[in-house]
Protein backbone atom coordinates (compact mmCIF):
# COMPACT_ATOMS: atom_id res chain seq x y z
CA UNK A 1 0.00 0.00 0.00
CA UNK A 2 1.60 3.04 -1.22
CA UNK A 3 1.95 6.16 1.60
CA UNK A 4 -1.42 8.10 0.00
CA UNK A 5 -3.55 5.40 -0.29
CA UNK A 6 -2.95 5.04 3.18
CA UNK A 7 -3.54 8.59 4.14
CA UNK A 8 -6.05 8.38 1.97
CA UNK A 9 -7.59 5.58 3.69
CA UNK A 10 -7.16 7.10 7.13
CA UNK A 11 -9.60 9.81 6.11
CA UNK A 12 -12.67 6.71 6.41
CA UNK A 13 -11.81 7.06 10.29
CA UNK A 14 -13.70 10.19 10.42
CA UNK A 15 -17.15 8.02 8.84
CA UNK A 16 -19.13 5.66 11.41
CA UNK A 17 -18.36 1.99 10.86
CA UNK A 18 -21.64 1.20 9.03
CA UNK A 19 -20.62 3.69 6.21
CA UNK A 20 -17.19 3.02 5.72
CA UNK A 21 -18.02 -0.57 5.13
CA UNK A 22 -20.91 0.19 2.25
CA UNK A 23 -18.89 2.82 0.65
CA UNK A 24 -15.31 3.18 2.09
CA UNK A 25 -13.92 1.92 -0.72
CA UNK A 26 -15.90 3.57 -3.59
CA UNK A 27 -14.80 6.91 -1.94
CA UNK A 28 -11.23 6.24 -1.58
CA UNK A 29 -10.95 4.92 -5.40
CA UNK A 30 -12.72 8.64 -6.36
CA UNK A 31 -9.88 10.19 -4.36
CA UNK A 32 -7.26 8.42 -6.31
CA UNK A 33 -8.65 9.30 -9.19
CA UNK A 34 -9.21 12.85 -8.48
CA UNK A 35 -5.95 12.97 -6.98
CA UNK A 36 -4.32 11.48 -10.33
CA UNK A 37 -5.65 14.63 -12.35
CA UNK A 38 -5.90 17.56 -10.46
CA UNK A 39 -3.20 19.94 -9.08
CA UNK A 40 -1.94 18.76 -5.47
CA UNK A 41 -4.16 21.95 -3.94
CA UNK A 42 -7.36 20.95 -5.47
CA UNK A 43 -6.31 17.19 -4.26
CA UNK A 44 -6.32 18.53 -0.82
CA UNK A 45 -9.41 20.42 -0.35
CA UNK A 46 -10.90 16.63 -1.80
CA UNK A 47 -9.53 14.99 1.44
CA UNK A 48 -10.88 18.20 3.42
CA UNK A 49 -14.23 17.58 2.00
CA UNK A 50 -14.32 14.04 2.35
CA UNK A 51 -13.44 14.17 6.11
CA UNK A 52 -15.86 16.91 6.65
CA UNK A 53 -18.40 14.63 5.51
CA UNK A 54 -17.54 11.91 7.52
CA UNK A 55 -17.78 14.37 10.51
CA UNK A 56 -21.07 15.38 9.04
CA UNK A 57 -22.10 11.27 8.83
CA UNK A 58 -21.12 10.57 12.40
CA UNK A 59 -23.12 13.28 14.06
CA UNK A 60 -26.20 12.72 11.72
CA UNK A 61 -25.54 15.92 10.35
CA UNK A 62 -26.89 15.00 7.13
CA UNK A 63 -30.15 15.69 4.65
CA UNK A 64 -31.55 12.61 5.04
CA UNK A 65 -31.61 12.13 9.00
CA UNK A 66 -33.92 13.65 11.42
CA UNK A 67 -31.35 16.02 13.18
CA UNK A 68 -30.82 17.25 9.67
CA UNK A 69 -34.13 18.00 8.34
CA UNK A 70 -34.56 19.39 12.01
CA UNK A 71 -31.86 21.91 11.44
CA UNK A 72 -33.09 22.65 7.51
CA UNK A 73 -36.55 23.57 9.25
CA UNK A 74 -34.84 25.51 11.80
CA UNK A 75 -32.41 27.54 9.52
CA UNK A 76 -34.00 30.32 8.69
CA UNK A 77 -36.67 30.64 11.26
CA UNK A 78 -33.40 30.91 13.86
CA UNK A 79 -32.00 33.43 11.99
CA UNK A 80 -35.23 35.80 12.10
CA UNK A 81 -35.51 34.96 15.71
CA UNK A 82 -32.27 36.21 16.54
CA UNK A 83 -33.18 39.72 14.20
CA UNK A 84 -36.46 39.80 16.11
CA UNK A 85 -34.37 39.18 19.49
CA UNK A 86 -32.27 42.31 18.50
CA UNK A 87 -35.23 44.49 17.78
CA UNK A 88 -36.39 43.67 21.02
CA UNK A 89 -33.33 44.52 22.96
CA UNK A 90 -33.09 47.92 20.95
CA UNK A 91 -36.77 48.28 22.08
CA UNK A 92 -36.56 47.45 25.24
CA UNK A 93 -32.78 48.12 26.55
CA UNK A 94 -31.48 50.41 24.55
CA UNK A 95 -33.53 53.27 23.16
CA UNK A 96 -35.03 53.71 26.98
CA UNK A 97 -31.32 54.44 27.98
CA UNK A 98 -30.77 57.33 25.54
CA UNK A 99 -32.64 60.05 27.20
CA UNK A 100 -31.59 58.43 30.59
CA UNK A 101 -30.15 60.78 33.39
CA UNK A 102 -28.70 57.40 34.85
CA UNK A 103 -26.57 56.60 32.20
CA UNK A 104 -23.98 57.58 30.42
CA UNK A 105 -23.73 57.10 26.02
CA UNK A 106 -20.94 55.35 25.28
CA UNK A 107 -21.70 54.61 21.87
CA UNK A 108 -23.26 57.54 19.90
CA UNK A 109 -26.49 57.97 21.91
CA UNK A 110 -26.46 54.38 22.91
CA UNK A 111 -25.10 52.81 26.44
CA UNK A 112 -23.32 49.84 24.04
CA UNK A 113 -22.57 48.70 20.30
CA UNK A 114 -25.53 46.17 20.23
CA UNK A 115 -27.77 48.33 18.32
CA UNK A 116 -25.02 47.87 15.04
CA UNK A 117 -25.08 43.53 15.93
CA UNK A 118 -28.52 43.83 15.46
CA UNK A 119 -28.68 45.73 12.39
CA UNK A 120 -26.13 43.29 11.04
CA UNK A 121 -28.89 40.67 12.04
CA UNK A 122 -31.88 42.22 10.49
CA UNK A 123 -29.61 43.02 6.93
CA UNK A 124 -28.70 39.41 7.56
CA UNK A 125 -32.26 38.34 7.82
CA UNK A 126 -33.07 40.09 4.90
CA UNK A 127 -30.54 38.81 2.70
CA UNK A 128 -31.39 35.20 3.80
CA UNK A 129 -34.72 35.57 3.07
CA UNK A 130 -34.12 36.37 -0.36
CA UNK A 131 -30.96 34.25 -0.94
CA UNK A 132 -31.93 30.89 1.14
CA UNK A 133 -29.35 29.08 -0.17
CA UNK A 134 -26.85 31.51 0.93
CA UNK A 135 -28.05 31.06 4.64
CA UNK A 136 -25.19 29.17 6.07
CA UNK A 137 -22.67 32.43 4.32
CA UNK A 138 -24.76 34.61 5.54
CA UNK A 139 -25.01 33.25 9.38
CA UNK A 140 -21.46 32.95 9.13
CA UNK A 141 -20.71 36.49 8.33
CA UNK A 142 -23.53 38.28 11.06
CA UNK A 143 -21.79 35.44 13.78
CA UNK A 144 -18.15 35.77 12.90
CA UNK A 145 -19.14 39.93 13.37
CA UNK A 146 -21.24 39.79 15.89
CA UNK A 147 -18.22 38.16 18.00
CA UNK A 148 -15.37 39.83 17.22
CA UNK A 149 -17.42 43.13 17.56
CA UNK A 150 -18.56 41.96 20.97
CA UNK A 151 -14.62 40.77 21.51
CA UNK A 152 -13.75 44.61 20.60
CA UNK A 153 -16.39 46.38 22.50
CA UNK A 154 -15.71 44.41 25.74
CA UNK A 155 -12.01 45.64 25.96
CA UNK A 156 -13.58 49.47 25.68
CA UNK A 157 -16.19 48.45 28.23
CA UNK A 158 -19.42 49.59 25.41
CA UNK A 159 -20.25 45.56 24.54
CA UNK A 160 -23.83 44.04 25.21
CA UNK A 161 -24.31 41.57 28.26
CA UNK A 162 -22.33 38.49 26.68
CA UNK A 163 -25.51 36.54 27.46
CA UNK A 164 -27.44 37.74 25.42
CA UNK A 165 -25.03 38.08 22.82
CA UNK A 166 -24.36 33.97 22.91
CA UNK A 167 -27.75 33.56 22.39
CA UNK A 168 -28.40 35.58 19.35
CA UNK A 169 -24.85 33.98 17.88
CA UNK A 170 -26.21 30.65 18.43
CA UNK A 171 -29.83 31.49 16.95
CA UNK A 172 -27.22 31.68 14.23
CA UNK A 173 -25.80 27.97 14.45
CA UNK A 174 -28.95 25.91 12.71
CA UNK A 175 -28.13 27.25 9.17
CA UNK A 176 -24.48 27.30 9.59
CA UNK A 177 -24.83 23.57 10.63
CA UNK A 178 -27.58 22.91 8.85
CA UNK A 179 -27.06 20.02 5.76
CA UNK A 180 -26.85 21.42 1.91
CA UNK A 181 -30.62 20.57 0.04
CA UNK A 182 -31.28 20.80 -3.45
CA UNK A 183 -34.52 22.80 -3.00
CA UNK A 184 -33.51 25.69 -0.57
CA UNK A 185 -36.73 27.39 1.15
CA UNK A 186 -37.62 30.63 2.34
CA UNK A 187 -40.10 29.74 5.23
CA UNK A 188 -41.34 33.26 4.82
CA UNK A 189 -44.72 33.33 6.80
CA UNK A 190 -43.13 30.54 9.56
CA UNK A 191 -40.28 32.36 10.18
CA UNK A 192 -41.77 35.68 10.95
CA UNK A 193 -44.45 33.77 12.83
CA UNK A 194 -41.58 32.08 14.84
CA UNK A 195 -39.98 36.01 15.15
CA UNK A 196 -42.61 37.88 16.06
CA UNK A 197 -44.00 35.08 18.66
CA UNK A 198 -40.35 35.58 20.21
CA UNK A 199 -40.71 39.42 20.19
CA UNK A 200 -44.24 39.23 21.69
CA UNK A 201 -43.23 36.90 24.56
CA UNK A 202 -39.65 38.57 25.08
CA UNK A 203 -41.77 42.04 24.94
CA UNK A 204 -45.10 40.75 27.47
CA UNK A 205 -43.42 38.87 29.61
CA UNK A 206 -40.81 40.61 31.07
CA UNK A 207 -41.47 44.03 33.07
CA UNK A 208 -39.71 45.91 30.26
CA UNK A 209 -42.86 48.16 30.13
CA UNK A 210 -43.08 48.81 33.62
CA UNK A 211 -39.59 49.94 34.52
CA UNK A 212 -38.00 51.67 31.45
CA UNK A 213 -34.32 52.23 31.59
CA UNK A 214 -33.95 49.36 34.04
CA UNK A 215 -33.78 46.85 31.63
CA UNK A 216 -30.49 47.09 29.52
CA UNK A 217 -28.12 45.34 27.32
CA UNK A 218 -24.65 46.28 29.60
CA UNK A 219 -25.47 45.12 33.03
CA UNK A 220 -27.05 42.06 33.90
CA UNK A 221 -30.56 43.41 34.57
CA UNK A 222 -31.48 42.72 31.14
CA UNK A 223 -30.66 38.96 31.09
CA UNK A 224 -32.13 38.75 34.54
CA UNK A 225 -35.62 39.76 33.22
CA UNK A 226 -35.25 37.17 30.48
CA UNK A 227 -34.18 34.14 32.61
CA UNK A 228 -36.41 35.33 35.43
CA UNK A 229 -39.60 34.01 32.52
CA UNK A 230 -37.67 31.09 31.42
CA UNK A 231 -39.65 28.54 33.32
CA UNK A 232 -42.91 29.39 31.71
CA UNK A 233 -41.45 29.63 28.13
CA UNK A 234 -39.82 26.17 28.87
CA UNK A 235 -43.07 24.51 29.99
CA UNK A 236 -44.48 25.88 26.81
CA UNK A 237 -41.85 24.76 24.76
CA UNK A 238 -41.27 21.16 25.96
CA UNK A 239 -45.47 21.03 25.84
CA UNK A 240 -45.21 22.29 22.14
CA UNK A 241 -42.19 19.58 21.63
CA UNK A 242 -44.56 16.61 23.00
CA UNK A 243 -47.43 17.62 21.12
CA UNK A 244 -45.65 17.69 17.86
CA UNK A 245 -43.08 14.54 18.84
CA UNK A 246 -46.63 12.66 19.35
CA UNK A 247 -48.78 13.78 16.32
CA UNK A 248 -45.67 12.26 13.98
CA UNK A 249 -44.63 16.09 13.17
CA UNK A 250 -41.19 15.00 14.57
CA UNK A 251 -39.04 16.82 12.25
CA UNK A 252 -41.06 20.29 12.99
CA UNK A 253 -40.84 19.43 17.10
CA UNK A 254 -37.32 18.66 16.76
CA UNK A 255 -36.59 22.20 15.16
CA UNK A 256 -38.58 24.03 18.05
CA UNK A 257 -36.34 22.24 20.54
CA UNK A 258 -33.35 23.22 18.37
CA UNK A 259 -34.65 26.98 18.27
CA UNK A 260 -35.40 26.94 22.08
CA UNK A 261 -31.64 25.38 22.53
CA UNK A 262 -29.52 28.75 23.81
CA UNK A 263 -32.63 29.83 25.72
CA UNK A 264 -33.12 27.26 27.96
CA UNK A 265 -29.19 27.30 28.25
CA UNK A 266 -28.70 30.16 29.27
CA UNK A 267 -31.62 29.79 31.35
CA UNK A 268 -29.53 27.60 34.07
CA UNK A 269 -25.61 28.66 32.76
CA UNK A 270 -26.38 32.55 33.68
CA UNK A 271 -27.56 31.90 36.87
CA UNK A 272 -24.83 29.85 37.34
CA UNK A 273 -21.87 32.12 36.32
CA UNK A 274 -22.99 34.70 39.23
CA UNK A 275 -22.61 34.04 42.93
CA UNK A 276 -25.95 36.19 44.32
CA UNK A 277 -28.37 34.53 42.07
CA UNK A 278 -29.66 31.35 42.79
CA UNK A 279 -30.81 28.71 40.01
CA UNK A 280 -34.48 28.37 39.23
CA UNK A 281 -35.38 24.54 40.02
CA UNK A 282 -37.87 24.73 36.83
CA UNK A 283 -35.60 25.65 34.48
CA UNK A 284 -32.86 23.33 35.71
CA UNK A 285 -35.72 20.76 34.89
CA UNK A 286 -36.32 22.37 31.65
CA UNK A 287 -32.24 21.91 30.62
CA UNK A 288 -32.88 17.97 31.69
CA UNK A 289 -36.09 17.77 29.33
CA UNK A 290 -34.04 19.23 26.67
CA UNK A 291 -31.52 17.12 27.20
CA UNK A 292 -33.25 13.92 27.21
CA UNK A 293 -35.25 15.46 23.62
CA UNK A 294 -32.28 16.44 22.16
CA UNK A 295 -30.43 13.06 22.82
CA UNK A 296 -33.28 11.54 21.43
CA UNK A 297 -33.04 13.02 18.19
CA UNK A 298 -29.50 12.38 17.98
CA UNK A 299 -30.05 9.01 18.23
CA UNK A 300 -32.68 8.47 15.93
CA UNK A 301 -30.39 10.06 13.54
CA UNK A 302 -27.11 7.99 13.43
CA UNK A 303 -26.48 6.26 10.10
CA UNK A 304 -28.16 3.08 9.57
CA UNK A 305 -26.72 1.24 6.22
CA UNK A 306 -29.45 0.79 3.83
CA UNK A 307 -30.25 -2.46 2.18
CA UNK A 308 -28.17 -3.20 -0.14
CA UNK A 309 -29.68 -2.67 -4.13
CA UNK A 310 -29.94 -5.51 -5.68
CA UNK A 311 -27.59 -5.70 -9.01
CA UNK A 312 -26.94 -7.00 -12.36
CA UNK A 313 -23.25 -7.02 -12.53
CA UNK A 314 -23.00 -9.11 -15.99
CA UNK A 315 -23.00 -5.44 -17.47
CA UNK A 316 -20.22 -4.01 -16.14
CA UNK A 317 -17.67 -7.30 -16.03
CA UNK A 318 -18.44 -8.56 -19.13
CA UNK A 319 -15.13 -8.01 -21.06
CA UNK A 320 -13.08 -9.55 -23.77
CA UNK B 1 -41.32 29.98 -1.74
CA UNK B 2 -38.31 29.61 -3.89
CA UNK B 3 -38.91 26.70 -5.55
CA UNK B 4 -35.30 25.71 -8.39
CA UNK B 5 -33.12 23.38 -7.99
CA UNK B 6 -29.29 24.33 -6.86
CA UNK B 7 -27.21 24.65 -9.65
CA UNK B 8 -24.24 21.33 -8.61
CA UNK B 9 -27.47 18.83 -8.06
CA UNK B 10 -28.83 20.08 -11.84
CA UNK B 11 -25.60 19.35 -13.06
CA UNK B 12 -24.79 15.99 -11.36
CA UNK B 13 -28.60 14.70 -12.87
CA UNK B 14 -27.92 16.42 -16.30
CA UNK B 15 -24.84 14.41 -16.36
CA UNK B 16 -26.29 10.83 -15.30
CA UNK B 17 -28.91 11.90 -17.81
CA UNK B 18 -26.18 10.74 -20.60
CA UNK B 19 -26.43 6.89 -18.78
CA UNK B 20 -24.95 5.40 -15.28
CA UNK B 21 -21.64 6.76 -14.42
CA UNK B 22 -19.57 6.39 -11.48
CA UNK B 23 -18.37 8.94 -9.13
CA UNK B 24 -14.96 10.65 -10.33
CA UNK B 25 -16.72 10.51 -14.08
CA UNK B 26 -19.80 12.39 -12.39
CA UNK B 27 -17.16 15.02 -11.24
CA UNK B 28 -15.48 15.18 -14.97
CA UNK B 29 -19.08 15.62 -16.35
CA UNK B 30 -20.01 18.39 -14.09
CA UNK B 31 -16.92 20.37 -14.41
CA UNK B 32 -17.43 19.73 -18.68
CA UNK B 33 -21.16 20.55 -18.72
CA UNK B 34 -20.46 24.15 -16.95
CA UNK B 35 -16.83 24.85 -18.58
CA UNK B 36 -14.96 24.41 -15.33
CA UNK B 37 -17.30 26.38 -13.37
CA UNK B 38 -18.49 23.56 -11.00
CA UNK B 39 -16.06 21.83 -9.26
CA UNK B 40 -17.54 19.22 -7.21
CA UNK B 41 -15.55 18.24 -4.06
CA UNK B 42 -15.63 14.16 -3.72
CA UNK B 43 -17.17 14.94 -0.13
CA UNK B 44 -19.99 17.38 -1.99
CA UNK B 45 -20.12 14.89 -4.13
CA UNK B 46 -21.13 12.00 -1.94
CA UNK B 47 -23.14 13.76 0.05
CA UNK B 48 -24.95 14.54 -2.88
CA UNK B 49 -24.94 11.22 -3.84
CA UNK B 50 -26.28 9.92 -0.52
CA UNK B 51 -29.24 12.66 -0.59
CA UNK B 52 -30.16 11.98 -4.33
CA UNK B 53 -30.40 8.25 -3.58
CA UNK B 54 -32.28 8.55 -0.62
CA UNK B 55 -34.71 10.90 -2.37
CA UNK B 56 -34.70 7.67 -4.86
CA UNK B 57 -33.52 10.11 -7.61
CA UNK B 58 -31.05 8.34 -8.54
CA UNK B 59 -29.84 5.04 -7.51
CA UNK B 60 -27.01 2.62 -7.51
CA UNK B 61 -27.07 0.10 -10.51
CA UNK B 62 -23.71 -2.11 -10.25
CA UNK B 63 -20.18 -2.07 -9.02
CA UNK B 64 -16.72 -3.12 -10.88
CA UNK B 65 -13.22 -3.19 -9.90
CA UNK B 66 -11.01 -1.29 -12.66
CA UNK B 67 -7.13 -1.53 -11.77
CA UNK B 68 -7.61 -2.54 -8.30
CA UNK B 69 -10.39 0.29 -7.59
CA UNK B 70 -13.80 -0.17 -6.92
CA UNK B 71 -15.99 2.02 -8.95
CA UNK B 72 -19.94 2.27 -8.43
CA UNK B 73 -21.78 2.97 -10.55
CA UNK B 74 -25.06 5.31 -10.29
CA UNK B 75 -28.15 5.82 -12.96
CA UNK B 76 -31.05 8.36 -12.18
CA UNK B 77 -34.69 6.81 -11.94
CA UNK B 78 -37.71 7.25 -13.32
CA UNK B 79 -38.76 9.61 -10.63
CA UNK B 80 -35.38 11.46 -11.59
CA UNK B 81 -35.76 11.42 -14.81
CA UNK B 82 -38.94 12.93 -14.72
CA UNK B 83 -37.22 15.48 -12.04
CA UNK B 84 -34.72 16.85 -14.30
CA UNK B 85 -36.95 17.25 -17.36
CA UNK B 86 -39.30 19.68 -15.24
CA UNK B 87 -36.10 21.53 -13.77
CA UNK B 88 -34.87 21.81 -17.59
CA UNK B 89 -38.24 23.14 -18.66
CA UNK B 90 -38.12 25.76 -16.08
CA UNK B 91 -34.30 27.05 -17.06
CA UNK B 92 -35.30 26.67 -20.89
CA UNK B 93 -38.54 28.96 -20.28
CA UNK B 94 -37.19 31.44 -17.92
CA UNK B 95 -34.12 32.22 -20.78
CA UNK B 96 -36.36 32.51 -23.13
CA UNK B 97 -38.13 35.00 -21.76
CA UNK B 98 -34.82 36.42 -20.74
CA UNK B 99 -33.25 36.23 -24.34
CA UNK B 100 -36.69 37.63 -26.23
CA UNK B 101 -36.62 40.57 -23.29
CA UNK B 102 -33.04 41.15 -24.52
CA UNK B 103 -33.28 41.34 -27.70
CA UNK B 104 -36.72 43.67 -27.22
CA UNK B 105 -34.60 46.42 -25.39
CA UNK B 106 -31.66 45.76 -28.11
CA UNK B 107 -29.36 43.43 -26.05
CA UNK B 108 -29.02 40.59 -28.34
CA UNK B 109 -29.15 40.84 -32.23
Amino acid sequence: MTQDLARTRKLLSFYPKAYREERGEEIVSTLQEAAEARVPRASLSDQVSVALYGVRVRLGLTSETMFGKALDIAAIPGLVMGAFFGVYLLISGDLPVVNSRFFYPHFGPFLTVGPLFYLVWILGVSAALEWPQYRRRIAGVCMTLTIVGEFFAKLAHRNPNIWEIAILVSLGLPSLLAPDVYVTRRRVIPSLSVGLATFATLFFATDTRVNPGFFNSFYWSGTYEIVRRQPYVDVFLLALFAVLWITKRREVASAALILSSPWIIVGVAYPMSLQYLQVDTLNVFGLIAWAVGMTLIVTTSRYHPRPPTPVDLSTFNSGP
Amino acid sequence: MIKEMREPTFLVLATLAEGKKHGYAIIQGVASLSEGEVELKAGTLYAMLDRLSFDGVIESVGEEIVDGRLRRYYELTSEGTKLLAEESKRRVKVSNIALRRLRFVGGFA
